[in-house]
């Protein structure tokens, strides 16, 4: 067994080479809050690897934050459950100005698989028009990165795949 | 131990599975505390059903009568029922006699229809019920991926009386399963839990050959074991990165994250998903064609990977000593699965009862100390031998084994030993649809112990307490 020292090193550099690359974009800094609304918990674990080292999440210009006061853009994960209603109100309403919604996955966006019924209300799609969308069940971190990219230049989609895309429709 | 055949007052309806009178059931569960493990309890407006586990691992499910929209409960005599009691009350408003607790799980008032899956749901108001009762840590704010409330009273500095709520995660998934053709079930069981994309499925698809009485062929058998495999190690890597994380052992963390993105590259390769989601087919092939490349592939991306992760592992683990204690006679009595149960000393592995499976790349690793440290070297230890089974697949993949056929019952019941548990599903077809279905995620039992767990650590803690157990709602909230 090598002694500690050495093991820490080479952990260390072999973090160092699988660095991941940070997407390039102008602008200020975005604040990110994550909020599950209710679903299978792939997109709220996806998310959960993009902000992890595998991903240049902070590099690309975001930030993660605790708590919806300090936060840019609100992030939904699932479609959103009755009980979650008030949740979802709550961070949006204590939001500053100049806030955004994205839905990130198909059940945040339309529901996916889990439309409407006595415990969902549905997807963003059918209670507000003011969000953005990330599509995919679940969306990659890579897909998610690319489109918060796009979301932040202003540009309203695009990398050709769906899985890959945003879609983006007003901002409040 | 009791054995189906002791059963003497019991109508055999199913191939495990019994209806008793009511005084047969309180007799049966007063003798039987002791003797058999309990796995899960659901209730709907006609029968009450347990379902236990035998000796030799073999199943039994215990139904009786309910009359006039009571039963006798189960949880004085096993503890764990309990979460099964007051969810079947919720969602089909049948009451326990006796019950340890008769509060709401799932539905405290925020729903739109109460008892939803009784014959005559009731409507509240329009616009939907009350919001949840307020905790201290809200649902959303829980350090997990989905949703768990947890409130407690702090002493001393450290959390007491602690309660922990499932409701604001309920998606009404049973009542959305309920009379669909197992062909429209599939994408929705498909996407229960993410802890799950894999094994969920594959029980589900398993009680469905046993109520069909079909069987597979040895290579699609084997192409389902070893996607369940490709799963666990993805599931405990995400696990280890999340403890190491909550632990203050960035570094680590980071090797972790870089070991379960490689597999799930792999996956992508290969033409799967990500992380495995409709990757388990009905009918079909499940996985990839090309299945020993995708092997051979997952093997030469994880192994080198491991074999740097484990020198750092054990530098950094001495920090979870002594964190969140499961002992050893509770992981027996509430029969806590997985990674949680093989670290406390219940070394019960669901995998031994597949048809096809290689015990002898299985090393039962186990460990008894219960505590945090235990789950990561589990974890650890399960990965290896998770890559030691894949290897051994590609080098006998649908070699013939001995199954026996069983009679068509339009019941079935189906288990898969997931990454944190055995997952069982149980199902009843009429005519070609789904007339019931219910699902034993493992996150179930561990509901039942997860407040006494908790009690007595910083609130600080918690991230590190839930990362360790592998802590999932998805599966149970439903």
């Amino acid at each position: 067994m090598q002694p500690a020292p050495l093991t820490m090193m080479l952990a260390f550099l072999d973090v160092q080479k699988w660095r991941p690359r940070p997407l390039r974009r102008q602008g200020r800094r975005i604040r990110l809050f994550t909020l599950e609304a209710g679903s299978c918990e792939g997109c709220a674990m996806e998310l959960v690897s993009l902000g992890s080292s595998a991903y240049p999440l902070e590099g690309s210009g975001f930030q993660r934050v605790q708590h919806p006061e300090d936060a840019d853009w609100l992030l939904v994960t699932g479609s959103v459950i009755r009980s979650c209603a008030s949740a979802l109100a709550s961070a949006w309403e204590a939001m500053p100005a100049g806030r955004s919604l994205v839905a990130v996955g198909d059940c945040a966006y339309n529901g996916g698989l889990w439309k409407n019924n006595y415990a969902t209300l549905g997807g963003l799609h059918a209670l507000s028009r003011v969000y953005s969308s990330i599509p995919g069940c679940p969306p990659s971190p890579s897909a998610i990165l690319q489109a918060l990219v796009e979301l932040a230049e202003g540009g309203s989609s695009s990398t050709g795949s769906q899985a890959s895309s945003a879609s983006r429709r007003r901002r409040q | 131990m009791m054995t189906g055949s002791a059963l003497p007052e019991g109508e055999r309806i199913g191939l495990f599975h019994y209806r008793v009178t009511a005084e047969g059931w309180q007799r049966l569960l007063q003798q039987n505390a002791r003797m058999m493990t309990f796995l899960a309890f659901w209730a709907n407006e006609e029968w009450a059903t347990a379902l236990f586990l035998l000796e030799g691992e073999q199943p039994l499910l215990l139904s009786t009568a309910v009359e006039q929209g009571h039963y006798q409960a189960v949880s004085p005599y096993f503890p764990a029922a309990q979460w099964g009691e007051r969810i079947s009350r919720d969602l089909w408003g049948v009451e326990a006699w006796s019950a340890l607790d008769d509060s709401p799980a799932l539905d405290d008032g925020s729903w739109s229809l109460t008892a939803p899956l009784s014959a005559n749901p009731l409507p509240v108001a329009e616009g939907g019920g009350q919001p949840l009762p307020r905790c201290r840590i809200e649902p959303s704010c829980t350090p997990v991926p989905g949703l768990l409330g947890i409130d407690y009273v702090l002493s001393d500095g450290v959390m007491q009386q602690v309660d922990i709520q499932i409701a604001a995660g309920h998606r009404g998934v049973l009542s959305r399963l309920i009379g669909l053709t197992p062909q429209e079930a599939m994408p929705l069981v498909s996407r229960i839990s993410a802890s799950g994309f894999v094994s969920h499925p594959l029980a589900f698809v398993r009680a469905l050959e046993q109520a069909e009485s079909r069987r597979i062929d040895p290579r699609e058998r084997d192409r389902r074991l070893i996607l369940l495999e490709v799963e666990r190690m993805g599931l405990h890597l995400f696990d280890l990165a999340q403890m190491a994380h909550q632990a203050g052992a960035g570094l680590l963390a980071s090797l972790y994250d870089h070991a379960r993105e490689t597999l799930a590259e792999v996956c992508t390769v290969h033409g799967l998903s990500r992380r495995l989601t409709d990757s388990i087919s009905l009918e079909g092939k499940s996985g990839v064609e090309a299945i020993i490349p995708f092997v051979q592939a997952v093997i030469q991306g994880i192994r080198p990977r491991m074999e740097q992760i484990r020198p750092l592992a054990r530098l950094f683990d001495g920090r979870l000593k002594g964190v969140a204690a499961v002992p050893t006679d509770v992981a027996w009595e509430y029969a806590l699965g997985g990674v949680i149960g093989r670290a406390s000393g219940r070394y019960l592995d669901m995998r031994y009862m597949d048809e096809g499976v290689r015990p002898q790349a299985m090393g039962g690793a186990g460990r008894h100390e219960g505590d945090a440290w235990a789950r990561n070297r589990q974890c650890l230890a399960e990965i290896e031998e998770s890559l030691k089974i894949l290897e051994r697949m590609t080098a006998d993949y649908g070699q013939e084994s001995e199954g026996q056929a069983v009679p068509r019952t339009d019941e079935g019941l189906g288990v898969a030993e997931g990454p944190r548990g055995d997952v069982w599903y149980h199902v009843v077809l009429k005519e070609g649809r789904l007339a019931s279905v219910q699902i034993r995620d493992p996150m179930l039992p561990l509901l039942s112990v997860l407040g006494s767990v908790l009690e007595g650590h910083e609130p600080e803690q918690l991230g590190l307490v839930l990362a360790s157990l592998g802590v999932s709602p998805a599966g149970v909230a439903l």
